[in-house]
């Protein structure tokens, strides 16, 4: 959506784009499952537009969980989730 | 950028992108070569270690998807740049503290407000989820962690979506153990909770205990 626009509309302007988004695959609403079963579990994945905050004391292992975070996800076959 | 398959954008601000190839190959290869680069003293040392690693590919899909900036200094305007048009599916972002800000700041508080309220902007604008590190000061290995534990970070962990805590679970004398802890203490869905997985400090790689039942 654009989200520079500044002019109103009514909500029902945005209908067909939204049916599009889900026609597509709805990619634009999927969330990034981590691969972490119980992770996910309890976060239900990481969903767009949000920010997740991975707190630790130095040498814990937050660099190694990040980047294992990352290559899960990839190595994940495609999943459906959708966000709402 | 049009983007074709799934991508991540990673930065790490804390070290350069050497030190995670590093990392990365010493999760592929079973062996700890970042640690043994850290033990090397002499040229031969090094050299001989290269020799070691040369035939190490990155052929792996994965680490085509692995988006790498490689700088230690960035603003979000710039991480922001990256993004534009869906570039990426997901932004990973190693040791949040060492962000710029781009606005005038009295204190770090103030700055740390304002780029946790920037991040919220960087991820809607954007529609991308935002992965974030922080380190915060060694709490109690005794009690659960609380939201306040955080190192100048309380502001992003109040604005965030998701606040999880990681810990590395030690045995009487104090030794980790291959088991890293992880609490949810705030998330989107307002569930909260606790859990284990499996790491390998040698080899850098965490996992799901499940999948590694057989060591513990």
């Amino acid at each position: 959506m654009d989200m520079e626009s500044k002019k109103a509309y009514p909500l029902s302007h945005y209908r067909d784009t939204v049916i599009s988004y889900l026609k597509e695959g709805g990619d634009y609403f999927k969330v990034i499952p981590s691969g972490f079963n119980d992770l996910d579990f309890i976060i239900g994945g990481f969903s767009k537009g949000s920010v997740s905050v991975i707190a630790a004391s130095s040498n814990t292992g937050k660099t190694f969980f990040l980047l294992s975070l990352a290559k899960m996800w990839l190595s994940l076959e495609k999943r459906f989730f959708i966000s709402i | 950028m049009a983007k074709s398959g799934k991508k991540v954008l990673y930065l790490d601000l804390e070290k350069q992108a050497s030190y995670n190839v590093l990392r990365v190959m010493s999760s592929e290869k079973g062996n700890n070569i970042y640690g043994e680069i850290l033990k090397c003293r002499k040229k031969e040392q090094y050299t001989s270690l290269g020799e070691e690693v040369e035939g190490y590919s990155f052929d792996k899909d994965v680490y085509k998807n692995i988006y790498y900036v490689d700088c230690t200094r960035i603003t979000l305007s710039e991480i922001s740049e990256l993004c534009v048009g869906g570039a990426y599916d997901i932004v990973i972002l190693d040791y949040y503290q060492k962000m710029q800000s781009e606005l005038d700041c009295d204190n770090t508080f103030e700055k740390f407000n304002t780029i946790g309220y920037m991040f919220r902007d960087l991820t809607v604008d954007n529609n991308i989820p935002l992965v974030l590190s922080s380190q915060i000061n060694n709490y109690s290995e005794k009690k659960e962690p609380m939201m306040d534990e955080a190192k100048g970070a309380n502001s992003i962990i109040e604005e965030c979506n998701n606040s999880i805590f990681l810990r590395r679970e030690r045995d009487d004398n104090g030794n980790p153990l291959n088991r890293l802890n992880f609490w949810v203490v705030k998330s989107k869905n307002g569930m909260q909770g606790k859990g284990s997985l499996y790491f390998d400090p040698v080899r850098g790689i965490v996992g799901n205990i499940d999948d590694r039942r057989e060591e513990f």
